[in-house]
This record gives structure tokens, sequence and C-alpha cells, in this order.
């Protein structure tokens, strides 16, 4: 083990403590819960209402409850960081004292939903503007103002992108026809060929 | 000749207004000025940017009363002689379609060579560039990249691909795809060429008009 990931500060040593008097019938759901939730940045694992209840059925104050989920959701958050193998990370959490028996807990926790997460995480992006979907439809032109006895086709794309301010959504719509398409598909071709040649 | 009775005149149900004022002024309108305005009402509906500076520009030599008689006439027979494809109106029933619109046989020949002739095909070409759409790809730009780590992970790893595409209404739009998305678009691509080929193989279009 070359690096140390958890680093014992006074404030994460009385989270171990309190991780470790825990009564452990609860324990693996509270994290599979925070587990489900952890690749998620906006939202928390649990509401306000549900923070209340879990006091109350841990038998713990508010602060005490707080520290609890931020170092749970912390020590997840890193084992995603490093890329922890679930036996690494049971180590790791050995070696600043966790009981084994919680350290088994999280590290099994971590085994179902840790490459999941990773991949999740992995697919997050604050670009400007991203692709979220493609709607198309396919017209048979038939007259025009000035012309009857049009036989186009043309196809009509809506381009769904998702912007970074929440809310905002833009819609790109275009127009291609039949030799428009043709030479955009050539296009996305090379595009497909550089991608496989990356793996 | 098709029998009159069995088709409709090339021009509408009946004569237009401008079409009528047109026939009216015919009897005093010298030929040169006439196939003037013909040329003229060409060169506009073949322009793409067609304005007033060019139109005034093209008839200076001509006086306005005259151009506001005669013009809006000529307009409508050439948009309208060029609206239907040449092989279904016959050169023959476009004539004796005049002639039933009281236009006399000596103005024939300039609108004949408008509609029939040689600058015919580039009246088609400007009628399919100024159609009604939606804005074209005009340019399609992309780059791959990998994302090597971000603030949640060490070693990501994973390919993400950034695009710009430039619309030909002077647009530029540039977003992010992940390889799932991509996939997603290019599948989209293909189905939609794969409809239009099979669209086009269909009877209905290949009936030749």
């Amino acid at each position: 083990m070359a690096e140390q990931i958890f680093t014992e500060t006074s404030r994460f040593k009385t989270a171990v403590q309190l991780i470790n008097e825990l009564e452990s019938n609860r324990f693996p759901k509270l994290l599979s819960r925070i587990a489900e939730k952890l690749h998620l940045r906006e939202e928390h694992a649990f509401s306000e209402e549900e923070q209340i209840k879990l006091q109350l059925a841990l038998g713990i104050g508010s602060e005490d409850r707080s520290l609890l989920l931020e170092t749970i959701e912390f020590i997840l958050l890193q084992a995603a960081y490093y890329g922890l193998k679930p036996a690494t990370l049971h180590q790791h959490l050995l070696s600043v004292n966790l009981s084994v028996e919680k350290s088994e807990i999280i590290s099994q926790t971590w085994a179902s939903y840790g490459k999941a997460t990773v991949e999740k995480m992995k697919k997050h992006s604050f670009t400007h503007s991203q692709l979220e979907s493609v709607s198309w439809h396919l017209n048979l032109q038939l007259a025009q103002d000035n012309k009857t006895q049009v036989k186009e086709s043309n196809a009509i794309f809506h381009l769904n992108l998702k912007k970074s301010e929440i809310g905002k959504a833009e819609k790109l719509s275009l127009e291609l026809t039949h030799k428009e398409l043709l030479h955009f598909y050539n296009k996305l071709e090379i595009l497909q060929d550089q991608l496989d040649s990356l793996s | 000749m098709t029998d009159p009775r069995e088709r409709s005149f090339f021009i509408g149900k009946s004569t237009p207004a401008e079409v009528r004022l047109l026939s009216k002024h015919l009897k005093t309108t010298k030929k040169e000025v006439f196939d003037k305005l013909v040329t003229v009402a060409c060169m506009m509906l073949t322009s793409g940017d067609a304005n007033h500076e060019m139109f005034s520009e093209a008839t200076k030599s001509i006086e306005a009363e005259q151009i506001k008689h005669l013009y809006p006439g000529i307009l409508t027979i050439v948009r309208r002689g060029a609206c239907v494809p040449m092989n279904l109106l016959k050169e023959k029933d476009f004539l004796y379609d005049l002639s039933e619109m009281k236009i006399p046989e000596k103005f024939h020949g300039s609108l004949v060579s408008a509609v029939f002739g040689e600058s015919r095909s580039s009246l088609d070409e400007a009628a399919y560039l100024g159609r009604p759409r939606l804005p074209s790809i005009e340019e399609f730009r992309w780059r791959v990249d990998v994302g090597i780590s971000t603030t949640s992970l060490k070693r990501a790893l994973e390919p993400t691909i950034l695009c710009n595409i430039k619309t030909d209404q002077n647009e530029s739009h540039t977003f992010e795809m992940s390889k799932e998305k991509f996939h997603e678009l290019r599948y989209a691509v293909a189905e939609v060429l794969n409809h239009i080929q099979q669209l086009e193989k269909r009877s209905v279009l290949k009936i030749e008009t």
C-alpha cells in the first residue's frame, strides 16, 4: 500500500469511532443507499426528513449524524477516485482503525456498487453543451410555391442539447437532403474509425 | 395538342388580373420593350438576392407607367410557366393558353424561350435553392478527446467527442457527445438513409411524369 488514502484527522478519528459503535444490523442498508446515490453530484442520499428519521433510528445527535454520513460518503468517493479493489479498500480501512466487521461491510458494499458507480462517474461532463438525444422525421416534398411535381426526399433532425445551465436545453434543427445525409454519414464513419482505433 | 377541355390553363383556373392588365396594353407596346421585360423577369427569378436596385438598374430605359402595366403580367406568366415540369406542359399548349389570354403572337417568342429555352434550367435551379427549409450543415468538425482524470476519478480514460456544426445560416453550435450518444446519432443517420433509399426505389417515384 504505497499511498495513505485516509488521513487520520481528529474529525476523521471521531467518525471512525462513531462507525465502530453503530449497530451492525442497519449498517449495510445505510451503506447501500449512500453507494447508490454516490455518482449524483446534486442529490444527497437522504432527504432532510429521512436524515432526521435516521438520527432517531440510530440514536445519535444531528451533528454526529452529519459527520457519519459525510465520512461514509468520503470513504466511498475516495475508493472511486483511486479505483480501489474491495480487498484493497478493506486493508486501508483497517489501517485507520475501523473495526474488522465494519470494514468488511463497507468493502462488500463497494464490491457490489463500485464498478457501476465508477462507470457512471466516467460519463460525467460539465461541458457547456451535450448531445442528449436525436429525433428525426423523413419527408417527401411534393411541391412548393414556384414548383409543382417535386419529389425530393429530405430528413429533419432535432439534436437535443443539454446545457450546463440547469433548465436550459437547446434544440438544434437541421434539414438534410439525400446527398447531404450521405456526406454527413461518411464523416461520421471516419469518426467511428477513429474511435475504433482507440480501443 | 391536348384537348383544351381536358386540361386547365397553365396559369390557373382563370386569367389573373395582372395578365388581363397586360393584354390590354399590348397594342401600344413595342416588341423590344416586351422582350426586355421578359429578360428582366428571368433575371429577377434566377437571382438569389433580387432587390429593388437591381430591378431599377435593369429597367431604367423603360417608362415607369409601362413597367407598371406590363411587368406584373409578364412575371406571372414566366413564373407559372416554369412552375410545372417541362415534360408536363407542352409548348403548343403554352402557346394556345397565351392566345386564350389575348397575348398577340408577336410576343410569344421571348416567353417561349424563357419557359422552354436555355435559361429554364437556371429558373429551376433557383426555385430549388430558394425553397423554404431548415438550416443545413455547412461544416461539421469534430475532435476525439480522452479524459485522463477528473475531480472524481484519478484514472478515468473515457473518450468523448467534441463537435462543431456550422449551419448555412451562419450559426455555429459546439457540443460534446459521449460514445453512446455518438452511436445513437450514427444509427439514426444510417436508418434515415436506409429509409430514403427504400423510398426512392418505390414505383410511385419511378413513374416518369
